[in-house]
């Protein structure tokens, strides 16, 4: 697990490849390869490869599918995150969250149900 | 370590290779170090990381370092450390989750303490200073 990203690694906007502005208010479909940072509004659904970063400002409405999301923000709708999925204090999530390894901050509103695939739970 | 924060009154302890089947209840700590079936009901639990507890855990605060297998009630808080796992719903107002942490099931949030106490922590003995007697996180803290 080499690859994922410490709680501590903050993403700022140079670091990632595209990001939708605060103003900005999409509705529709997304699709990514490498990074993406929402700072705007999204209705409908994100699918990519890569980094979806969720800013503090962002509302989006969709069903997200992706390798690795850091949230910030708030989201509505299931989560399906292949490696990583990261809800920071200011998060707020609302749907399920299907994904290998979860990091949840305190202060961070969840409501929703996890299901985590990929660990062996039961070898207790 | 998150752990440590309160230990004003440990009243319950299960050593590590003990085993418990049946319900507990104390208006102090409870920790789990080992084998536990049943519910509990403390005012803060926590399931060290060799603790197993299978049963419903309901508390003000509930810090799961080994493995709960069932829903845990949690006026205040829950943690799930590192290594914890964590397998049926939790209901609580601050939720927060270890990398490496596993859990599968659902989880019941709510900006503010709206969740019955007196539901919650069925402590009310007599004139006894009832833990979850007063509405909101402000009567809980007691010296």
């Amino acid at each position: 697990m080499a690859t994922i990203v410490s709680p501590t690694s903050e993403y700022t906007e140079e670091k990632v490849t595209t990001v939708i502005a605060e103003d900005l208010h999409i509705k529709g479909s997304l699709r990514f390869e490498t990074s993406l940072m929402i700072k705007g509004s999204l209705e409908g659904e994100i699918t990519s490869v890569g980094l979806l970063v969720v800013g503090p400002t962002a509302k989006i409405n969709a069903t997200i599918v992706t390798k690795r999301l850091i949230s910030h923000g708030e989201i509505q709708g299931d989560v399906t995150a292949s490696e990583q999925v990261v809800l920071k204090k200011t998060a707020t999530q609302m749907g399920n969250i299907t994904t290998q390894n979860i990091i949840v901050e305190s202060g961070s509103l969840f409501n929703g149900s996890i299901t985590m695939k990929g660990k062996e739970s039961s070898s207790r | 370590m998150i752990f440590r924060r309160r230990r004003q009154s440990l009243e319950i302890i299960i050593g590590p290779e003990s085993s418990v089947t049946g319900s507990l209840s104390t208006p102090g700590v409870a920790r789990i170090d080992g084998n536990v079936e049943g519910n509990i009901t403390a005012d803060w639990l926590i399931v060290g990381e060799k603790g197993c507890l299978k049963g419903d855990a309901v508390s003000r605060g509930t810090m799961v370092a080994g493995r709960l297998e069932g829903n845990i009630r949690a006026n205040e808080s829950v943690e799930i450390g590192s290594k914890g796992i964590v397998e049926g719903d939790i209901y609580t107002t601050k939720l927060s989750i270890s990398e490496g942490a596993c859990f599968d099931g659902h989880s019941y949030m709510r900006r503010i303490v709206e969740l019955d106490s007196r539901e919650v922590l069925p402590f009310q003995k007599g004139g006894k200073q009832s833990l979850g007697a007063t509405a909101g996180s402000d009567g809980f803290d007691e010296p």
